[in-house]
């Protein structure tokens, strides 16, 4: 598969023929991670990151590839365990090693909070929101998915899942300033 | 609804007219607060898009995984049996530590492996045993278990019976400490709600012939026999499903208790120390059909007498009979007794005065003695009932009528108590059934038992001895230290033989035994719905306050066999009972105790707090020194 069609799979959202293409890099990044002070989970992890990552990239519509699109993830991975190294405290703050210019990991001020806030969320409220955002559902599907009884619940269970996630934000952010 | 909240939302989502916009525009401008919150929901629905993306990702590389496992399963199991063997090797002894079998389960991992052991490289030990597969083993594993497998109870991949030996890896999680180090799953969900385990005994139980997997045979399962001491009737087999990622129920387990099943057999041996044994219930079982039935009903129906025809040339005697003693002659009026042996008879007697007569029936039917009494004589004759004339053929029209009479009634009795019968004979053969089977159980299980711990003995002889090699040859190097450990050391294998001795049958113990149709790990486990846990958003920090953080964080309530696991920062806890918390971080194990618990203060209100977690003095390098870690904390 040719990296034209794999980032056309991606802009297609057609994620399982995208990672027919991709899958190889996992090893790849089992052997950095694990070089690195990381688990085979962690590797895991940071793979699908960067998945992420790449496919924001490659929809935002002004993305140029400058080098082979597997050593273009495999940068991407990079400067994400270098940035997860980082919040672990195991690595400095200045030091950079990055081999790929600009590749990162998108994660802009408060995107991690947000990130934190999210995942303190129960199981229910995350995938209401996901269901809501990510996969645009309507409430009546989304009723219909998780068991509600109308879309009106649904409705006010995804305006106080989204409070609860700004709530733990603000404690979040509270709790880094003074932590 | 907050105004503020929805109107973000619509314009976040581009759901407002051109004239909404524009004024939510002007006013976000000017508005700090609005700024700030249309800020953090749109940080918040761009983390809840990337977790659909990653979600999606995870959901694909799951599949592909799957794939990829079944494919290279048997290259799998080659490498990790070659691994067994290289550590058994090493180690030359039956409880060699490996890279755990859960390490190359089928896990489909979204975001981590479902079976996530916490300290790299260390992990619960297991044994090893090789058999005849063919032929089928009984194995008597060092916690007192016994795994029987019958014979041909392997399968290969394609459904043959495997043939030649096979190898048998086994393990047993006894406790947190086990469930901690494994990293295996201890909740269960059901219809979407999460109940923590309660395990009453779990193990791992997986079989290769020439570094392949081999399977169950379904027509011949083998059996484990598990040995704790947990003897509650909730708890239900479960089998860990790696490949959909839970707990499936598979049924109920037999629970016996191990006191109750030796059998009595008294012999001059086992004389005495059988006299504590219950008696089987099964040998009570009163397999006979009870008199009273028989007995009371037939004594109602009187067979009619056939009435005689007097002689005309013997003696024969009048008497009154009372109504009701002797029924078959009371239909018949006018009945004489004739004497049957007129040479005892004396003429005189029939002049003589006597204050009493007596009737008595003989054994032979229709023939009675007749004793008169005075206060001088007593004289009896054997007679027969008879009667003259006219009396005579009213006699035996009514005994015609009685005869008939009495042969219906007994033939209906008769086929009223064939089907008593019947049916008492039917309760008894489902007696006498459910009797064998409880002594072939008892007979099986106790045999078990008592090879188990004949095995025992000898398993904690050995070990004794080798305890003993150990401490002699340390002796030698060591003197002074030497003995302490060797006072230590017998005062152990003095604790672990009292628990494996032959009272083991008056101990708590109890075997759950069930019979599997999967290699992998089973677990008998109540689920329990964790209604007084709280949800606390969590943080820690080492002594120095210093923040850490983990990957995830283990909870443990005190008196309950299980333990919850959770993502870093979102922890629940049971406020008011001691609750201990765990984690691992660079092979140090940071935990907070049961006090620290009790003290902190934590009610069902608390929302967030942060741990001060105590650190382990060096990090934990072996299974053993986890256990010794953890026995100081909890003992």
């Amino acid at each position: 598969m040719t990296d034209k069609e794999i980032i056309e799979h991606l802009q297609q959202h057609k994620f399982s023929q995208a990672i027919k293409g991709l899958y190889d890099v996992l090893p790849m990044v089992k052997k950095y991670v694990g070089a690195n002070n990381g688990s085979n989970t962690d590797a895991e992890d940071i793979f699908q990151d960067a998945l992420v990552i790449l496919c924001k990239k490659v929809q935002s519509g002004d993305f140029t590839l400058t080098a082979p699109l597997k050593t273009y993830l495999m940068g991407i991975v990079k400067n994400c365990w270098l940035q997860e190294l980082r919040r672990q405290k195991k690595l400095p703050v200045s030091s950079t090693t990055a081999e790929i210019e600009s590749p990162d990991s998108n994660e802009e001020p408060g995107f991690i909070t947000a990130k934190a806030a999210f995942d303190l969320l129960g199981e229910k409220c995350r995938q209401l929101l996901i269901l809501f955002y990510f996969k645009k559902n309507s409430f009546k599907e989304i009723a219909s998915a998780l068991s509600f009884s109308d879309e009106k619940i649904a409705k006010n269970q995804k305006y106080r899942c989204l409070q609860k996630a700004k709530e733990y934000y603000i404690t979040l952010s509270k709790d880094s300033t003074h932590g | 609804m907050d105004n503020n909240s929805i109107q973000i939302n619509n314009y976040l989502q581009n759901e407002m007219s051109e004239e909404e916009r524009v004024a939510f525009e002007k006013r976000l401008s000017t508005d700090t607060a609005l700024q700030k919150e249309s800020k953090i929901q749109q940080q918040i629905i761009a983390a809840v898009t990337n977790a659909g993306l990653k979600a999606e990702f995870a959901k694909v590389i799951r599949r592909k995984r799957v794939i990829r496992t079944t494919f290279i399963w048997g290259i799998a199991a080659s490498i990790i049996v070659i691994t067994i063997l290289f550590f058994t090797f090493y180690n030359t002894n039956d409880t060699s530590k490996n890279e755990s079998i859960a390490k190359i389960q089928p896990s489909v991992n979204s975001a981590r492996p479902f079976i996530d052991p916490p300290l790299p490289n260390i992990n619960v030990p297991t044994s090893e045993y090789s058999f005849d597969a063919e032929k089928g083993d009984i194995i008597y594993h060092s916690t007192g278990s016994v795994i029987y497998f019958p014979p041909s109870a392997l399968l290969d991949a394609a459904g043959n019976i495997i043939k030649g030996m096979v190898k048998v890896t086994y393990r047993e999680f006894a406790d947190p400490v086990d469930f901690f180090v494994s990293g295996i799953y201890m909740q269960y969900d059901s219809a979407g709600i999460k109940y923590n385990f309660e395990s009453s005994g779990m193990c791992e139980i997986n079989a290769y012939q020439d570094n392949k997997a081999v399977f169950v045979n379904p027509k011949a399962k083998p059996q484990i026999n598990l040995s704790g001491t947990n003897k509650s009737p909730l708890h239900n087999v479960y089998f860990l499903d790696t490949i959909t990622r839970s707990w499936k129920f598979t049924g109920k387990d037999i629970i016996t208790e191990v006191k109750n099943t030796i059998v009595k057999k008294p012999t001059a041996e086992n004389k005495s120390s059988s006299e504590n044994v219950d008696q089987s219930a099964a040998t009570k079982i009163p397999i006979s059909i009870p008199k009273s039935l028989a007995e009371n009903d037939y004594a109602a129906v009187v067979k009619p007498l056939k009435p005689a025809k007097a002689s005309d040339d013997r003696q024969a005697f009048s008497i009154a009979i009372d109504p009701g003693s002797f029924e078959e002659l009371y239909a018949y009026d006018n009945v004489k007794f004739e004497v049957l042996d007129e040479s005892t008879y004396k003429r005189s007697d029939a002049d003589e005065h006597w204050d009493n007569v007596k009737l008595d029936r003989t054994s032979k039917e229709g023939i009675y003695n007749i004793t008169f009494t005075n206060s001088n004589r007593k004289v009896t004759y054997k007679v027969r009932p008879v009667l003259e004339g006219a009396d005579y053929d009213a006699a035996l029209k009514i005994f015609n009528e009685k005869q008939k009479a009495y042969e219906q009634t007994l033939k209906n009795r008769l086929v009223k108590d064939q089907a008593v019968t019947d049916s008492i004979n039917l309760i008894n053969k489902q007696l006498q059934d459910k009797y064998n089977a409880a002594n072939d159980w008892n007979n099986k299980i106790n045999a078990l038992i008592i090879e188990r711990n004949k095995k025992m003995k000898e398993f904690w002889k050995r070990k004794m001895e080798e305890e003993e090699k150990r401490v002699k040859a340390e002796e030698k190097e060591r003197q002074e230290l030497a003995k302490k450990m060797i006072e230590e050391s017998y005062l152990q294998i003095e604790n672990n033989q009292a628990k494996y001795s032959m009272d083991m049958r008056l101990s708590a113990e109890v075997m759950r035994t069930f019979a599997i149709n999967n290699f992998g790990i089973w677990n008998c486990d109540h689920p329990q719905y964790p209604d007084k846990e709280t949800p606390i958003f969590a943080s820690f920090t080492d002594s120095l306050n210093t923040r850490i953080i983990f990957s995830s964080i283990a909870v443990v309530y005190k008196g309950f066999n299980g333990l919850t696991k959770f993502p870093a920062q979102q922890i629940r806890v049971m406020p008011g009972q001691q609750n201990m918390i765990w984690s691992i971080k660079d092979s140090s194990l940071y935990y907070f105790t049961y006090q620290d618990f009790m003290e902190s203060g934590i009610a069902m209100d608390t929302r967030s707090f942060t741990f001060k977690m105590r650190k382990s003095k060096k990090p934990i390098a072996s299974y053993d020194e986890m256990r010794q870690a953890m026995k100081k904390l909890s003992p």
